[in-house]
């Protein structure tokens, strides 16, 4: 699905990413751990297009009708019909643009773009309504501003509200556990395990090894100062639980 | 001809009692042609109220030509609240770009009235808008919710004097403003409270969005308090569009133009949405949403 060799980027000149391989096939999730500051957001930015990170060297190649293709000429909105989607770490609150205009508006743009048919107000509604139940969000949520007011937890579930409309084929998830108690935990996680799929790849970033124990990773990464300096399996995240991130550091 | 409104049409003084309740709003529409060159117009509009009336008016200044002319419009608006009675009044100044448009709106309030008044200004190359608001009866209530916009080279200019005479008035003053190009805009807004308003409760706030580096806005917020007992708030904020909305909406898949669309839109939705009357909001929508595909192509790519 995505081939990212040997990556570096760099954010207000700062170098973030120092060399980062990393290649995710159709069907497998990735979780991406580390400490603070070793890169991991970027890295999830970068992928999607965040303007204020600056690619220095190497290459992020994204599968597109079974041809690698280079993922950093791509504007973020082609790179999000294309099927990459970022769950923010920190969702965006926008006043004045409501919940549904703004679903409703990707969705479309992303169909458009697809070549499937656009859906009006009524109908999308009805297509909202089992994501929604499946969030447990009420349906009030589409009547608000986008994340207006919301709380920690109701930002992540709109989040994965909005991963489930746009169906992508890349999801990043980028600490998609922060910030939410374990009720609201295990409804993220339900809502993500109901939209993995063998079509699908799915990156966990994350800090704690919490998220871990309702969504299994097939591949576990530790990125530190800009380079990933362990893979394992999801054994390597309670190890990583146990120990800490010191004896991979020394 | 709008049949969801009453209709007024006219190009100098109206004068006009409102002794009952309106359910449609009352549209009065001042309208340059082409034909206007060189000119100057006197529009005068005197309003009184009978107690405890609720109404929305629309006062609003188009030009049909086709072609830009240049003329001066020198408007000046009257309205007497009396007691309890609840007025709704929006101002949409959508001259051609080469006019000039100075108006003076004065509102007294009696006890218990309210005034919301949305001053919005769109159009002429230089626009004056003084406003003075009496809040002359107890718990007497006026909001202004303005929103004005410029590009080119366009001036627009907003004074407010909000004088609460009275104990227990209240009065908010909450402006928007997009400037774009050389645009300049101004904001003056003077509370004064007197010795006996004891109780009242003021705020504004002014926010301008610049879209380019030689655009520019002055906001002036003066507080003349002479009573205890009271709340003065003000606030007064310039910013650009914030790209990390701008790449929150484009991580989804829409595309830079209808993103910046949106940001548009939901910067005035919040003056726009304190419109009651619904027929008036839509008349206010429409008169906004043919300026948001200009100010796209101004704004600079910054993605990549």
């Amino acid at each position: 699905m995505i081939k990212i060799e040997n990556l570096t980027a760099t954010v207000e000149e700062n170098e973030i990413l120092k060399g980062v391989n990393l290649e995710i096939k159709k069907g497998e999730l990735h979780a991406i751990m580390g400490p603070n500051g070793s890169g991991k957001s970027t890295l999830s930015k970068v992928v999607a297009g965040h303007p204020a990170y600056k690619i220095t060297g190497g290459s992020i190649k994204y599968l597109i009708d079974n041809n690698y293709v280079d993922l950093t000429t791509l504007e973020p909105d082609v790179r999000a019909k294309e099927g990459i989607f970022l769950s923010f770490q920190y969702p965006i609150e926008i006043p004045g643009i409501t919940n549904l205009t703004f679903l409703l508006e990707s969705f479309n743009q992303v169909c458009e773009h697809q070549g499937a048919p656009a859906m009006k107000e009524k109908e999308f509604r009805y297509f909202l309504k089992p994501k929604l139940e499946m969030l447990q969000m009420s349906e009030s949520f589409l009547e608000r501003s986008v994340n207006g007011g919301f709380s920690g937890g109701e930002k992540k579930k709109n989040e994965i509200l909005q991963m489930s409309v746009l169906n992508p084929r890349l999801a990043l998830l980028d600490e998609t556990d922060s910030g939410l108690d374990i009720d609201a935990l295990k409804v993220v996680a339900d809502g993500v395990n109901r939209l993995k799929s063998a079509d699908n790849s799915i990156v966990l970033v994350t800090h704690y090894q919490r998220l871990l124990d309702y969504i299994k990773p097939d591949f576990v990464h530790v990125l530190y100062k800009g380079k990933i300096i362990k893979s394992g399996d999801k054994t390597l995240a309670l190890e990583l639980e146990k120990k800490g991130y010191d004896w991979l550091i020394s | 001809m709008n049949s969801e409104t009453e209709n007024i049409i006219l190009t100098d003084t109206l004068s006009l009692k409102i002794e009952k309740d309106l359910t449609k709003p009352l549209l009065i529409t001042f309208t340059t042609t082409e034909k206007t060159q060189d000119s100057t117009f006197y529009p005068k509009i005197f309003i009184d109220t009978i107690p405890g009336v609720k109404a929305t008016i629309i006062e609003r200044y188009i030009h049909t030509g086709k072609v830009q002319n240049s003329y001066t419009t020198n408007t000046q608006t009257t309205i007497n609240l009396a007691p309890n009675s609840n007025i709704e009044y929006i101002k949409i100044q959508d001259e051609c770009l080469k006019a000039v448009h100075s108006s003076s709106f004065i509102g007294k309030l009696e006890q218990g009235a309210t005034l919301n008044f949305f001053p919005i200004s769109i159009g002429a190359n230089g626009s004056t808008n003084k406003m003075e608001i009496s809040l002359l009866g107890q718990n007497a209530e006026a909001n202004i919710y303005g929103f004005y916009q410029g590009r080119n080279e366009q001036r627009i200019e907003n004074s407010i004097i909000m004088d609460h005479a009275s104990p227990n008035s209240i009065s908010t003053q909450r402006f928007k403003a997009i400037l774009e190009n050389s645009a300049k805009g101004a904001f003056t807004g003077r509370v004064k409270i007197a010795k006996n308003a004891i109780g009242s409760n003021a705020n504004q706030l002014h926010r301008a969005l610049l879209l380019s580096d030689q655009a520019s806005c002055l906001a002036k917020p003066e507080l003349e308090v002479n009573a205890d007992d009271v709340k003065c708030g003000h606030g007064a904020t310039v910013g650009q569009i914030s790209e990390e909305e701008l790449f929150y909406l484009m991580s989804r898949g829409i595309p830079r133009k209808n993103a910046l669309k949106l940001l548009f839109i939901a910067f005035t939705q919040e003056i726009i949405d304190m419109i009651e009357n619904n027929v008036a909001r839509n008349i206010c929508e429409l008169h906004l949403s043919k300026t948001y595909d200009k100010k796209i192509k101004q704004q600079k790519r910054v993605c990549k």
